[in-house]
């Protein structure tokens, strides 16, 4: 069964609209059980199996992130963070059939103590699991990947 | 005017003024006379493979360019800037070469720094004499070593040699290269995180021994992992990440075992037999091939070498045991670039790099848990020192405790006796006359 690029980018939109709200706990749940967050150094480097990430979660590290969000014990948390995200043009890249890529450009702001801009392409890989469709990977690719960067205080 | 008694007054025995982490003049100071004399980081053999592959970073303030030579494939580490207007020849942050032209004006360079050509070379007085004109070449650093494969540079052309200068720090050195069955190691990706810190450079180099930091600006992120484990129920397997995560919420006791040794020249390292690395499990088939390339007598010494942390001051942190190193790269009083380099041991098991980069990103990236808590203490130290109204920082916890063992001092882990060895290290570059 092929996919459908408005089927996904709605499932795109959604998911970003749950990251805008801080809404953490059922952002976790579009990820497969094996599912992955993570954001390469360069686009030689993007296996994260094999490099290091500018930031990698896995669904342990999103669960254990979800209860360090806020936390009245962490310093850098103490500061209120405020984030919105765009997309357009989301296309699919590869189909297989029981798997789908796509790969669609962003820009997001993240309010943290001052206005931070980020901008590149996410690069998601579905399947289905029952009816549902599933984020197997999300790999978010930095305009500004391998420069020098601040702290990143929450999801892109 | 920093006259040495001026700067002599700025660091008391347990604690030092606010000033050495805010005063731009203190700041330049340093960077002329620790980070212009002292055996700085460069870069590690296995990033400059290959001929004319070369990386980009700095000294202090002054670029320069690590590059194998084309030629000779020896490692040179040259100033990055041309020898006609002083442009700055390397751009990107590494590339592989046959030589380096400048963009402006196309004066060109062997990767030996030698003067190749010059265009258009009628106007000068003897062109042919110009390539053997010290001032036209691009300057290598005075002085260039490693220890292996740890290529050090200083820009003094006088100093203690590099293996006087790495002392006891070269067996942490040691111990990451060892732990290769084959004893080598190789660098992971040729861009490393780097993270720009807001704040001065001290504060990063005192945190990496910072024992009694973790419990409190790590809490939440101990407490977060306590907190999924929880919902695993009691007969699951903790996943390593948590295993990773867990120590940084750990007790005050846990790190008073660790142990705190100070070394000459500011340099320090933190644990030694027992350190936070000391539980985690090593796969069989490692332990196998480390056996069979050390026997067991000699793998049992380098794998249960647990330094926490080595600090070779002032640019470079090493983790033997996760296999990691930070470097130090200072950009102005307020602003700092921490690379963290992850390694390979060659002839290991893949296992060991996933453990070498699940401690990378849950501890040291800019998207970690851990590494923006402790940034913000940074931040909030070199913001919290503009206040006039007390001007120490205090470094007292067991003054009085320091053991002396020949040209070490040790104490409990949460001692603050390598704060005070470092600034004493400190003032000795510092203060022309002294010995650091
Ligand atoms: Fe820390």
């Amino acid at each position: 069964m092929s996919w459908d690029q408005g089927v996904l980018e709605a499932f795109i939109r959604a998911e970003l609209r749950l990251l805008n709200a801080h809404d953490f706990a059922p952002w976790i749940e579009l990820f497969t059980d094996d599912g992955v967050y993570f954001m390469p150094l360069d686009e030689a480097q993007a296996d994260p199996e094999l490099y290091d990430m500018i930031m990698y979660d896995n669904k342990p590290l999103m669960r254990i992130r979800l209860e360090n969000f806020g936390h009245p014990d962490s310093p850098s948390m103490e500061y209120p963070i405020r984030s919105l995200r765009m997309i357009s043009d989301c296309q699919i890249v590869e189909d297989t059939g029981a798997g789908c890529i796509t790969e669609t450009p962003f820009m997001a702001s993240i309010f943290y103590q001052s206005l931070h801009w980020y901008a590149g392409t996410y690069r998601h890989s579905f399947v289905r699991e029952g009816d549902a469709i599933k984020i197997k990977s999300k790999q978010v690719n930095l305009l500004n990947m391998g420069a020098p960067m601040g702290a990143i205080m929450t999801y892109l | 005017m920093l006259t040495d008694e001026a700067l002599a007054q700025l660091v008391g025995e347990t604690r030092v003024h606010r000033r050495v982490y805010n005063d731009p003049d203190i700041f330049d100071l340093e960077m002329a006379r620790i980070w212009g004399t002292a055996w700085i980081f460069v870069g590690h053999d296995s990033m400059v493979p290959g001929p004319g592959d070369f990386i980009t970073t700095t000294i202090g303030k002054q670029p320069v360019i690590m590059v194998r030579d084309t030629a000779s494939g020896e490692v040179h580490v040259l100033a990055n800037r041309c020898g006609h207007r002083g442009v700055k020849l390397a751009q990107r942050s590494h590339g592989t070469t046959r030589g380096f032209r400048c963009p402006y004006h196309g004066w060109s360079y062997r990767t030996n720094g030698a003067l190749a050509g010059v265009p258009h070379p009628k106007g000068y007085d003897s062109p042919n004499a110009m390539r053997a004109e010290p001032c036209y070449q691009i300057k290598q650093i005075p002085r260039v070593d490693s220890y292996r494969g740890f290529y050090f540079a200083s820009l003094a052309e006088d100093g203690p040699p590099l293996e006087a200068f790495l002392g006891d720090t070269k067996a942490t050195i040691d111990n990451l290269t060892d732990r290769s069955p084959e004893g080598r190691i190789e660098v992971v990706g040729k861009v490393s995180n780097r993270f720009v810190q807001p704040s001065n450079w001290k504060n990063f180099v005192e945190n990496l021994v910072d024992a009694m930091h973790p419990m409190v600006a790590h809490g939440a992120t101990g407490k977060a992992t306590a907190a999924y484990v929880d919902t695993l129920g009691e007969d699951a397997s903790k996943p390593p990440e948590a295993e990773v995560i867990h120590p940084f919420g750990g007790s005050y006791d846990f790190f008073d075992t660790m142990g705190q040794t100070a070394l000459p020249l500011g340099h320090n390292y933190m644990g030694g037999e027992k350190s936070i690395f000391s539980h985690y499990g090593l796969p069989d088939d490692y332990v196998d091939a480390m056996r069979e390339a050390y026997g067991e007598e000699r793998m049992h010494d380098i794998l249960s070498f647990n330094r926490h942390n080595t600090t070779v001051y002032p640019s470079l942190a090493v983790r033997d045991g996760v296999q990691s190193i930070r470097v130090v790269r200072p950009v102005a009083v307020d602003e700092t670039i921490i690379e963290t380099w992850v390694f390979r041991l060659v002839g290991a098991p893949k296992a060991l790099l996933d453990r070498t980069l699940l401690y990378s990103r849950l501890i040291n990236a800019p998207g970690s848990m851990v590494g923006p808590d402790d940034l913000d203490c940074y931040y909030r130290m070199q913001r919290g020192l503009m206040s006039d109204l007390n001007d120490w920082v205090d470094f007292s916890r067991f003054a009085h405790d320091d053991q002396d063992a020949g040209h070490k001092k040790t104490g409990v882990g949460t001692s603050d006796l390598v704060f005070r060895n470092q600034y004493q290290a400190w003032l000795g570059y510092m203060t022309e006359n002294a010995n650091p």
